[in-house]
């Protein structure tokens, strides 16, 4: 970039996440390692945006991908939204500086547009999981601390939006005995995401030996970095949530 | 048959891509329905109780009234939830307004819910500041060439007011437009 010399070293300079496509899993971990560090980010701004979009890509892979919610990243996404507003900040006082905007300051904004993309992505998706297991995770108060503050109210307001809509167009034509609505005899009405889909998971580090069936005598699977398996989301549950695994 | 009604409903959203017309009446039905089920069911429950456990006979019959209803209520709710889910989707595909066209289809209770639910909605995406309804693709370009189908007024951009007439084309930003295109007012030019 030509603007670059303009800057000294010491300011910080914008960093472009689409360069970080590459997938080598020894540079997330390596990314994953720095960005624990850096919890306070603002001594390394200008390092850290291409390696904090690289953990929140893997994020919104593995939720999406995964069958049940995971826990919100409460710090990943707050230390990307401040960056990219910080990002934002620069963009526009170099706008300010130059007449015309320019073709990099255009690259640079949709460049942000996208990983502003990615934040919604991870939202709506988890939104979605949500309003489809808004039984189950009403119920079960383990599943509930996975969620945000916002997303706890959300999932709570919507889960009366519709008690209401139930009650109001069917339950209310019912005798007063049949119109609970979570468990009706034999059947749950509140039975959670489906643990034993398939899912398509990358190796990030060395685990060894991992028997993944749910059976004692199953075989066990020598499980080494890189490797890609299509398997039970049950047997990887654990090693998705001690991040050795990530979903594809 | 027992819980023809309740499968004719669900098997009428299975059929449809779009939201059909609201069945009052076959909910009514199947709530109807099942009253009539709850009846043999209780007096059997209430006069036989004492012989269900060594008559077998009248477990069963008391099981097929029981397991009758279970269904019935099922599908009912299986149904309000698809539609749910259908009025959901139409919100965040096409937008606040353009869902409102559903509304010659959705009962009173189903506005309600859309209404409530844009607002929920919009709360949330007030408090994590992001437009959660934009860019449901991923972005390609920051401008966009676009050309108008139906007259859609003006909308604001940074440098000033553009007015869309049919059959103009036009280069903006792609947020000042996106709605625009996914209803279907604008083409977008690739």
């Amino acid at each position: 970039m030509s603007s670059d010399s303009q800057h000294d070293n010491d300011t910080p300079r914008f960093s472009f996440g689409a360069m970080a496509l590459s997938e080598e899993p020894s540079r997330l971990a390596r990314a994953q390692s720095r960005l624990q560090n850096v919890a306070s980010i603002d001594d390394a701004p200008n390092t850290s945006l291409n390696e904090a979009v690289d953990i929140m890509r893997m994020l919104a892979r593995n939720e999406q991908y995964s069958p049940e919610l995971l826990p919100f990243q409460t710090q990943t996404v707050s230390v990307i939204r401040s960056l990219v507003s910080q990002q934002l900040d620069i963009v526009d006082q170099e706008d300010e500086l130059e007449e015309n905007t320019s073709i990099e300051s255009q690259l640079k904004r949709l460049e942000l547009d996208r990983i502003n993309y990615l934040l919604r992505h991870y939202y709506r998706v988890r939104i979605a999981k949500i309003e489809n297991n808004i039984f189950f995770i009403s119920k079960n108060a383990e599943a509930s601390e996975l969620l945000s503050d916002a997303e706890e109210k959300y999932a709570a307001d919507y889960k009366r939006l519709i008690d209401d809509h139930f009650s109001k167009s069917f339950l209310s034509m019912l005798p007063q005995k049949i119109q609970v609505l979570e468990v009706d005899g034999s059947v749950d009405h509140a039975a959670g995401p489906n643990l034993d889909r398939f899912v398509f998971c990358r190796v990030r580090n060395d685990v060894g030996r991992i028997a993944l069936g749910e059976d004692e005598g199953s075989d066990a699977l020598n499980l080494g970095h890189g490797d890609i398996l299509c398997v039970r989301y049950k047997g990887i549950a654990e090693l998705l949530k001690g991040e050795d695994v990530e979903l594809l | 048959m027992h819980t023809t009604f309740a499968s004719q409903l669900l098997e009428e959203l299975r059929k449809t891509k779009w939201l059909p017309p609201y069945r009052d009446g076959g909910l009514r039905q199947v709530a109807a329905e099942i009253k009539e089920l709850l009846e043999p069911f209780l007096e059997i429950m209430q006069s036989r109780r004492s012989e269900i456990r060594t008559n077998k006979s009248y477990a069963a019959g008391a099981l097929v009234f029981f397991r009758s209803v279970q269904r019935n209520k099922r599908c009912a709710l299986a149904y309000l939830m698809n539609r749910l889910r259908r009025i959901q989707q139409y919100r965040w595909e096409m937008g606040a307004c353009a869902a409102a066209h559903l509304a010659e289809n959705m009962s009173a209770p189903e506005s309600h819910f859309l209404k409530e639910y844009n607002n929920l909605v919009g709360r949330y995406s007030q408090t994590v500041d992001l437009d959660l309804t934009a860019d449901i693709q991923p972005p390609r370009d920051l401008f966009i060439e676009v050309r108008v189908r139906y007259d859609c007024g003006s909308v604001v951009t940074e440098s000033g007011p553009v007015a869309l007439k049919p059959g103009t084309a036009h280069f903006l930003k792609r947020s000042d437009v996106e709605h625009l295109i996914r209803q279907g007012r604008l083409d977008h030019i690739v």
